[in-house]
């Protein structure tokens, strides 16, 4: 029946033909509009790069920090393995998986882009970057280990000392974040959005109650000290000869505890973590080499 | 000497000042069928223009049936008349003329039922003196209104621009006594998503002819032409005054709008998510329209001007985009014989990026660009069909000019009252982002839109043709046509095509260009 019904609903012959007709004219396509680098002097456009990773930053140049520790894990990654990209300051309601970053590749032939949300990012820099010397394999029990380590215990106090310590989020969070709209009251009621969903993150890795500062804190540089015994005197993670995944998941944290200018409760956490030389080594190792 | 007040009495005082349209045509409805009525009343006219040079003067006018009405707004309102009489030389005409102007003035708030008699008389302690005829005689005037209920509620459906959308209502009318409204709205629509607003209108001065409108806003925009949802929240402060026969209006408003760009398609493209996220429109805007038109849903005579001018984003107004957003709008429609009709428009605009603040000026943003075409807009392409586009998505433009040619035929046998017509159109724009000329390296605001602009003006516009009928319903029009596209940028599923249709169309709306 349907077929039958297809064929009842298709224009007839003359119809058809007549449509094959129109338009009389075509024109050539029109430009789209410009974009904020179109704007710029010509000399800082960056227009051969096809890469851009859409993250919480402030600047198109691949080489400055994004202020988002997933984000500058999968930014300081596509440095280690020397895939050329741009950055492009963006917010997660652009993401299609509701979240940050994720890389688009637009083919300069026909203007069309695909997206690679972070989710397949790992998959996909396998398949299209140079191969690594760092084999370090990401499915082995340690590796997950301390990994779960730095995005459970790191990431809470990281999200404790930037969103819900008061001090920070007013001079550090909001500002960054609603950069877009720094308009009273729009960042305030972003912030504090943003302070309420660190708040539900925090419960959910640490069941009901909200754990103090100082617990979390506590456990963060408990955290660090396991990862400075696994590091010990070696350059990389697990003894690799070439930064990896592990180097540059450490180092979204560390880069940012120790650099952003973090107040009030959360400078235990800093000054914890400065006790550890050798993770504040690595730290410098990677940022004076791609950042 | 009585006369019941009713549009006739003044059309035979051809001064008189003349009601809008609408009550016009129901006055003319109702002598049709009421010609006994319609004879007194003559009769009654003709007594009146017998005398209409006599001398008189106010000595009173009493509005009755207004309980919840202040009594100084009344006062405001008829001061006009009153200053009149008061300055002498104001004969029965004047007198007929004055309260015609009033009871229009108290037709145009909506407060009262529509029909507002009025009664003239002497008073009653006054004797007339037939050895001085040429002494003004007192006057009483009676204007007897009914107040409407307070308190509206309606739901329904409605019928809006290429969108379907069903609306919870409330009305409060008159809240203060003075012609105050707040209304209240909830509207769930195909494009429209969901609306929610709240609006304060009050009269300024008790005048019909100037108002305050105070409104709050949360809207959410499905904008599937341009692979995204628009979530707007925010504030229009808008002052609104008119000439008194209302042709020529004007407003200047401000509106504080925060918009936010999310739940983008897969597909949707990066010209489209580089604008992701939050913005702040914090914009002035001039409005002024000249509408001489018999029907705006169904023009047979008269022109349109509209012009609408924004400034947003600069000094005070802080804000997240800064521009210039001019646009025109004019249409003609002229009557050529047999009922049938041209009807003719030309639009354009530009949106001029500004520098705000220390940062210099942005490239503008898919939220304020111009998009045209549509089965109201340019006809014969998809809405949003014209100008830049990736992929599927609609990129719309800094530039724009369109325009259309027609001709309404009536039906045979219905007739021209019945709304049904046959169309035959052409219509046709151009839409185009800001540009830097090929030989330029660095960006210059003034001269890209000097070379946008000439590009608009001397390339080929993109066009389409059709035949379809058209119903011009009281509250909607109807379109329903079949389109050919004559001259379209890019070819069927080439990247940054325009989007045509081939086909019938089907449109509905309250404005169509």
């Amino acid at each position: 029946m349907p077929s039958a019904l297809q064929d009842a609903l298709r224009a007839p012959a003359f119809i058809r033909r007549l449509f094959s007709q129109f338009p009389l004219v075509t024109h050539p396509v029109d430009p789209p509009p410009m974009c904020v680098e179109d704007f710029q002097p010509s000399a800082t456009r960056q227009h051969s790069i096809n890469h851009t990773l859409y993250s919480f930053t402030d600047s198109t140049d691949s080489s400055i920090a994004s202020f988002n520790p997933t984000c500058l894990k999968w930014q300081t990654y596509l440095k280690i393995r020397n895939i050329p990209f741009k950055t492009q300051p963006s917010n997660n309601h652009a993401s299609p998986s509701g979240s940050l970053p994720f890389l688009t590749i637009s083919s300069q032939s026909d203007r069309t882009s695909q997206i690679i949300p972070s989710p397949k990012l790992a998959k996909w820099i396998e398949e299209h970057a140079v191969g690594s010397v760092n084999t370090v394999d990401t499915d082995d029990g340690d590796y997950r280990a301390f990994s779960s380590l730095v995005e459970g215990a790191v990431r809470d106090a990281w999200l404790y000392a930037l969103y819900i310590d008061p001090e920070n989020l007013s001079s550090l969070t909001i500002p960054k974040y609603t950069a877009q709209i720094s308009l009273w009251p729009i960042s305030q009621i972003l912030g504090s959005q943003m302070r309420q969903a660190a708040i539900d993150a925090i419960r959910k890795s640490s069941t009901s109650t909200l754990p103090t500062a100082t617990d979390i804190y506590e456990r963060a540089i408990e955290a660090f000290s396991a990862l400075s015994i696994l590091l010990s005197g070696d350059t990389w993670f697990f003894g690799a000869s070439e930064a990896g995944m592990f180097d540059a998941e450490v180092f979204a944290y560390t880069h940012l505890l120790l650099n952003l200018e973090i107040g009030g409760s959360g400078r235990e956490v800093v000054e914890g973590l400065r006790g550890f030389g050798n993770l504040v080594e690595h730290e410098e190792r990677i940022r004076r080499r791609w950042f | 000497m009585a006369a019941g007040g009713s549009g006739d009495v003044f059309d035979i005082l051809k001064d008189a000042g003349s009601p809008d349209t609408i009550a016009a045509q129901r006055a003319a409805q109702k002598a049709h069928d009421e010609e006994i009525s319609v004879k007194a009343q003559r009769r009654a006219a003709e007594a009146i223009q017998e005398h209409s040079s006599q001398p008189v003067y106010f000595d009173s006018i009493t509005v009755l049936g207004a309980p919840r009405t202040r009594r100084s707004f009344f006062e405001k309102l008829v001061k006009p008349a009153l200053d009149r009489s008061d300055q002498g030389d104001f004969t029965l005409k004047d007198a007929l003329r004055e309260l015609s102007k009033t009871i229009n003035g108290l037709q145009h708030f909506e407060i009262f039922n529509q029909n507002i008699p009025f009664y003239i008389d002497t008073p009653s302690d006054y004797n007339y003196d037939p050895k001085t005829p040429n002494n003004p005689i007192p006057l009483s005037a009676i204007i007897n209104v009914k107040e409407r209920s307070r308190l509206l509620l309606k739901s329904g459906t409605d019928l809006g621009n290429t969108e379907g959308s069903a609306y919870v209502q409330g009305s409060l009318r008159n809240v203060f006594g003075g012609a105050e409204f707040l209304h209240l709205s909830a509207s769930k629509g195909t494009r429209t998503r969901s609306a929610y607003d709240a609006t304060f209108t009050t009269p300024i001065n008790s005048s019909p002819l100037a108002a305050i409108e105070l409104k709050g806003l949360s809207t959410a925009r499905d904008n599937s032409h341009s692979g995204h949802t628009e979530l707007s929240k925010g504030f229009i402060g808008t002052v609104r005054w008119a000439t008194p026969a209302y042709k020529l209006k004007q407003s200047i408003s401000y509106e504080g709008l925060w918009r936010t760009l999310t739940e983008f398609n897969d597909d949707t493209s990066e010209a489209v998510l580089r604008d992701s996220g939050d913005s702040m429109k914090s914009a002035i805007t001039h409005l002024l329209t000249r509408d001489t038109r018999d029907n705006p849903i169904l023009p047979s005579s008269g022109t349109l001007l509209r012009l609408r001018n924004s400034i947003a984003g600069i000094g005070p107004l802080k804000g997240t985009v800064a521009h210039w957003k001019s646009e025109a709008e004019t249409a003609l429609a002229y009557p050529l014989f047999k009922g049938i009709t041209v009807s003719s428009s030309l639009r354009g605009g530009i949106l001029y990026p500004l520098v705000s603040g220390d940062s210099g000026p942005k490239p503008s943003t898919i939220a304020d660009r111009f998009h045209i075409g549509g089965a109201n807009d340019v006809r014969g392409f998809q809405t949003g069909g014209l100008g830049p586009h990736s992929g599927k998505d609609s990129l719309g433009g800094d530039a724009f000019v369109a325009g259309s040619l027609g001709l309404l035929f009536p039906f045979p046998r219905v007739g021209t009252n019945s709304g049904l017509r046959f169309q035959a159109f052409i219509n046709g724009g151009r839409l185009l982002a800001l540009e830097r000329p090929p030989d330029v390296q660095d960006m210059n605001i003034a001269q890209g839109m000097k070379y946008t602009v000439s590009r608009l003006l001397t390339e080929a516009p993109s066009l389409a043709a059709g035949v379809g009928i058209v119903y011009g319903h009281p509250v909607a029009r109807f379109e329903l046509n079949f389109c050919l596209p004559i001259g379209v940028r890019g070819t069927y599923g080439e990247e940054g095509a325009e989007r045509a249709r081939k086909g019938l169309q089907f449109g509905v709306g309250v404005e169509f260009a």
